[in-house]
């Protein structure tokens, strides 16, 4: 390269030297540029060196490229020697502008480049496309006006290119990097100098720095660093509660916090929860047997206590992961909100009720037993002066027992052996008649007992009776108007019944099961129990009528009762009291008894308040002036109530039940019509035995004592004084 | 333990010791005190028997320990307690029983006689010697209720005794009873109540008797056994035919009552008279009402809360005793009036339906009661009573107490039980 160099320098410099040597070869170029005749002799010398220079710098070119790509073939090497360096020197400008030339710029000698002669036409185009197999790596050079065929060099260039790596091949992006300062450890160090000695000796500038500072510090003009201050050596913390301490909580907050509820707190474990209980802890084997049978709700321990020597040999726990999950349970099922609890003290709820000490007088303990039934005593009834006591007994016979004593003094037998329904005595003092209810009939019975004057004047009463003939159609009429049965009656005048005291018997298509008596004595009701029409029928003693009040009755008739002193009369079905009023002939009203069964009815002799006991156990008492619905209900029975009474003169009521008590309560009802009846339970009378799940049937107060008589399926009758 | 002074004495002399006060531990009972006392005895004589003795602190029976008995009465521990013994009742003996064929309602006793009145409606009587139906009375048609002697003056020389019952068919009965030939004949039939009569009480003069009854009246009739003269009665003998002569033989001449009275509002359970002009009823209105029968009218009422089932006096320390329907037997003082109780004695569990004083000595009762129970009284003992006299098995209905030696009770069990009281040391008390 040093000699070629020197060569272009000699030649240069010989150039100058010998210019005209360099005529000759000015003709050959006059052929190529006619035009130029002055200029183009200077300048064809110029061109000529200009030429040689070009071509010596192309072979150069050529060379450092040759010597660059050694590999490639030497074709390219001779394409380049032989394309003749038709270098263009009109720079990168746009080619149009030498559209209009002849020429399309100047070699390196100055001289024009003509445009090459391009006259194919499309058919040679396409002939070039069809038979040029190098066609495909053809190029227009625009500079030069010619076509350039690509070497392959210059494809794979361009290719490299598209791909984006290294414009040549030979360099390779991913050979291994080999680290200056390698991982493994060495035994000597990288660098080995000794330190110097300056390093250990102190600085002379360093210290005339520190001297200057000092001077200035002395002299105020530098001022030291203030000294860290305690505080700031105090190690600060960051209060995490400081904002909510300083806010006012709000109310929803304060309530939140309020009634936070503790989780709830885990049992803690017993005696025998230990490896090691002690004897008394540890279950028997039935104990064991027991556990395992029952439900696990049921049992006391969750787990069966056992014993071991010693701590090492207790096995892990099984249920570790059921117990912690119903721990997870409880609390994630615990009350999230409190319940309001009210402290109310037990006794302030209790009604302040007198004592019963200060209500008597009442029944208070067994005074007699009336014994001699053979059967269960089914009813009792007290006659109005109190001295006599009717009852009837399922086998059909009625006795009279004498009060004080009792002493059974008639006993009526003639009735059949049919159980007695029920008995009561005409309540009208000036006749001695005990109305009884059989089968389906009423047998009204004159038991000639007490004052002689009246059981005769009673039956002469009943003889002189003389039905009249009008009366009879007037029946059949309303018998047939009403479409149901009016009962004949039947006078008994002769015979063993006569004797016995039966007077009149009244017969019912159906059996009757109750009967009671209007106050004045008069009229009677009876309960025909069945789905007819015809439930309820009264009869009229004096003159032997009968009549059927209702055309239809809503659900089964239980018990029938007059007002005591008002045309009124109650009929009880299984849930409902009906009053009717008897003149008006309507419904007056209608008391819910908030009961499935009503058993019985009684009514306070003031009329007003009413008693109604049912089978399911419960006693309701009714203000009639207040409501529909009971003023009290009292379940004081553990078993059905089968009958229940008022007294007649002192505030008392009772009650008689299977379960064979009778409960007399104080039940005081007041003129003032602001004030409620008092009701207070004063007494259980325990005495009667339950028999076939029966107990006390019937009870009645006596009319002027607070005694009670009350009958029972043990056959007996007991007086409670 | 508290030592008390005691001081004892009696009126017993056969029993005296000394009276020079003894002092005791206050823990001492009655049988302690007995004991001490029967020492004491032996000490002064020898041959002195044991005996039983009771003791009366205060007017009471020593029934718990003295200490006890002292507090209770708040009496002084201090001084020196004055203490009366005497020898101890013996408990009444049963004597004999006698068997009727119905219940009994009424008893009374004489000297020779036994009177019962049954259920049956017969009145019998029986001899007391031989215990005996001496004689049946069959008058009434519904059972007796009550019966009583009519004591004529001339005592029991007389031939004839006279009595009167009571029945449920609302007659009184009187009776005239021939010893000699054991006959008892009906001789007057007193008809005028309306119920059943339920007691009767005959004046100390024997003149007249009073009834009381279901019409919740009390009537006052003559007693006397010749018929009236130029009255009813009369005629009824006089204008009698033969056939009604007979009957009358049969059911006795017909009585009116001389006089009504009516203020109780239930029947008459219990009649007495305080003397003889002032008859005091028992009713079962509670009520006890003093009469003058004289003019008629009620003097005084005493108010109780129970009903009243039978009434007696004592004329020896003018008390009215009543039984009760609440188990409880009353002593009331005629004197007083309204609603006050002189004190209770609680001891029987049923109806208390006799009562009787004992004719000769203040202190003594007995009551009969359903509970089956006969029980004797000293008033003296205010918590319980002296002896319980258990031979009913049924109700007792009515007793009899024959001058203080004989009691005798009917019941329901259709028996008559006799019981001898033993009342020697009582006897000396009163003289």
């Amino acid at each position: 390269m040093k000699a070629k160099k020197r060569q272009f320098l000699e030649e240069n410099t010989s150039l100058s030297l010998n210019q005209e040597s360099l005529f000759p070869s000015k003709g050959k170029l006059d052929i190529d540029d006619e035009d130029s005749s002055d200029e183009s002799v200077v300048e064809s010398s110029d061109e000529e060196v200009l030429e040689k220079e070009t071509e010596y710098f192309n072979k150069l070119q050529a060379k450092s490229a040759q010597t660059i790509e050694k590999p490639y073939s030497s074709d390219v090497d001779d394409d380049v020697s032989d394309d003749e360096d038709l270098r263009n020197t009109v720079g990168n400008i746009p080619m149009e502008w030498y559209e209009n030339f002849p020429h399309i710029g100047y070699d390196l000698d100055g001289r024009t480049i003509s445009k090459p002669i391009r006259n194919q036409d499309e058919l040679d185009k396409f002939l070039d496309k069809m038979e040029n197999k190098n066609y495909w790596r053809t190029v227009h050079d625009k500079q030069t006006g010619r076509d350039h065929v690509l070497t392959s060099e210059e494809l794979q260039l361009i290719q490299r290119l598209k791909k984006g790596s290294f414009y040549t091949s030979g360099i390779d992006p991913h050979e291994p990097y080999v680290d200056f300062f390698t991982h493994e450890k060495m035994i000597h160090p990288v660098t080995n100098i000794p330190e110097h000695k300056r390093s250990f000796t102190p600085s002379i500038i360093e210290k005339r720095k520190v001297g200057k500072l000092v001077h200035a510090i002395k002299m105020g003009w530098l001022k030291p660093r203030k000294p860290k201050t305690d505080e700031s050596e105090e190690p600060k913390f960051y209060d995490l509660w400081e904002e909510t301490e300083s806010k006012t909580p709000t109310n929803s907050e304060l309530a939140r916090q309020k009634m936070a509820i503790p989780a709830p707190k885990t049992q803690l474990p017993g005696h025998e929860a230990s490896y090691n209980p002690p004897p008394e802890y540890l279950p028997s084997q039935e104990e064991i047997d027991k556990w395992k049978e029952d439900d696990e709700d049921e049992r006391k321990l969750d787990f069966i206590p056992e014993k071991f020597d010693s701590l090492r040999q207790v096995p892990q726990y099984p249920t570790f992961i059921q117990e912690r999950f119903s721990r997870c349970l409880d609390l994630y099922l615990c009350p999230r909100q409190r319940k309001m609890k009210v402290m109310v003290n037990p006794e302030e709820l209790i009604p302040n009720l007198p004592k019963p000490k200060d209500l008597q007088p009442f029944p208070t303990f067994q005074a007699l037993c009336y014994k001699g039934h053979k059967a269960m005593v089914r009813t009792i009834s007290v006659d109005s002066t109190g001295q006599w006591l009717a009852s009837g007994s399922d086998d059909g016979i009625i006795r009279v027992w004498e009060v004080a004593t009792s002493r059974c003094l008639r006993e009526i037998t003639t009735l059949g052996d049919q159980p007695v329904k029920c008995v009561s005595w005409c309540p009208n003092k000036s006749v001695c008649l005990l109305a009884v209810a059989l089968e389906n009939k009423i047998v009204i019975i004159n038991p000639s007992i007490g004052d002689k004057l009246i059981y005769s004047a009673t039956d002469s009463l009943l003889q002189s009776f003389q039905p009249l003939a009008d009366e009879e159609t007037t029946n059949k009429q309303e018998s047939e108007k009403s479409n149901a049965v009016i009962p004949p009656w039947k006078t008994v005048e002769t015979g063993l019944p006569y004797q016995d005291g039966q007077r009149l018997v009244i017969t019912h298509p159906k059996d009757v099961s109750k009967v009671t008596w209007h106050a004045k004595g008069d009229y009677l009701a009876c309960v025909v129990p069945g789905n007819g029409h015809a439930q309820v029928f009264l009869h009229q003693l004096t003159k032997q009528r009968s009549q059927t009040p209702f055309t239809k009755c809503k659900g089964a008739v239980q018990s029938v009762l007059f007002h005591p002193t008002r045309p009124f009369l109650f009929v009880a079905t299984q849930q409902y009291v009906r009053v009717y009023n008897l003149v008006k002939q309507q419904l007056t009203k209608k008391l819910m008894a908030n009961s499935k069964w009503i058993s019985s009815l009684a009514i306070h002799p003031g009329g007003d308040n009413l008693l109604v006991g049912s089978y399911d156990c419960r006693l309701s008492w009714f203000d009639m002036d207040l409501s529909t619905k009971p003023y009290k209900t009292m379940r004081y029975h553990k078993r059905a109530i089968r009958s229940c009474c008022y007294h007649p003169k002192y505030p008392l009521f009772a009650s008689g039940g299977d379960d064979g008590n009778v409960v007399v309560s104080h039940g005081m009802v007041y003129s003032d019509l602001m004030q409620n009846p008092l009701i207070v339970p004063v007494k259980v009378l325990k005495g009667h035995k339950v028999e076939r799940n029966l107990g006390v049937l019937d009870c009645c107060f006596h009319p002027h004592q607070p005694w009670i008589f009350s009958s029972a399926a043990d056959k007996t009758i007991r007086l409670f004084t | 333990m508290a030592q008390i002074q005691v001081k004892f004495f009696t009126q017993q002399k056969k029993y005296e010791v000394s009276e020079a006060p003894f002092s005791v531990l206050g823990s001492v009972s009655g049988s302690d005190l007995c004991d001490l006392i029967n020492k004491l005895r032996l000490e002064q004589d020898d041959e002195s028997e044991k005996k039983s003795f009771d003791f009366i602190v205060n007017g009471e029976f020593l029934r718990s320990s003295l200490l006890q008995h002292i507090e209770e009465k708040g009496l002084s521990v201090e001084s020196v307690l004055p203490v009366e013994y005497f020898e101890a009742k013996e408990s009444p003996e049963l004597k004999s029983t006698l068997s009727e064929n119905d219940w009994i309602s009424g008893i009374q006793l004489n000297k020779q006689h036994i009177l019962t009145g049954t259920y049956d409606c017969s009145v019998n009587i029986w001899c007391r010697n031989s215990e005996t139906k001496l004689a049946t009375g069959l008058a009434h048609t519904e059972p007796i209720k009550c019966i009583a002697w009519i004591p004529s003056f001339g005592g029991e020389n007389d031939s004839n005794e006279k009595l009167a019952s009571t029945s449920q068919d609302q007659k009184i009965v009187l009776w005239d009873f021939d010893k000699e030939k054991n006959s008892l004949r009906p001789k007057f039939s007193c008809k005028g109540h309306s119920r059943s009569v339920e007691s009767i009480a005959v004046n100390s003069k024997h003149e007249t008797f009073a009834s009381g009854s279901w019409d919740c009246t009390i009537k006052l009739w003559s007693a006397s056994y010749v018929p009236e003269k130029g009255g009813l009665e009369d005629e009824q003998i006089s204008s009698a035919s033969k056939k009604k002569r007979a009957k009358l033989e049969q059911t006795g001449i017909s009585r009116v009552p001389q006089m009504t009275v009516a203020g109780h509002t239930e029947v008459v359970s219990g009649l007495v008279w305080v003397d003889n002009n002032q008859l005091c009823s028992g009713s079962w209105d509670h009520t006890l009402r003093l009469w003058d029968m004289s003019e008629g009218k009620e003097t005084s009422q005493l108010r109780g809360t129970k009903a009243i089932l039978s009434v007696d006096y004592s004329k020896l320390n003018q008390t009215l005793v009543t039984g009760n329907t609440d188990r409880h037997v009353r002593l009331w003082d005629p004197r007083s009036t309204g609603s006050v109780v002189k004190s209770n004695r609680t001891s029987h569990h049923g109806w208390v339906t006799c009562v009787k004083w004992c004719k000769t000595n203040s202190n003594l009762l007995v009551t009969g009661s359903l509970d089956n129970l006969v029980k004797m009284w000293d008033i003296r003992s205010t918590k319980t009573p002296l002896f319980d006299l258990t031979a009913h098995t049924d109700k007792v209905m009515c007793l009899d107490w024959h001058k203080s030696e004989t009691i005798a009770s009917g019941g329901a069990d259709n028996k008559v039980f006799l019981f001898s009281a033993h009342d020697g040391s009582l006897q000396q008390t009163l003289s």
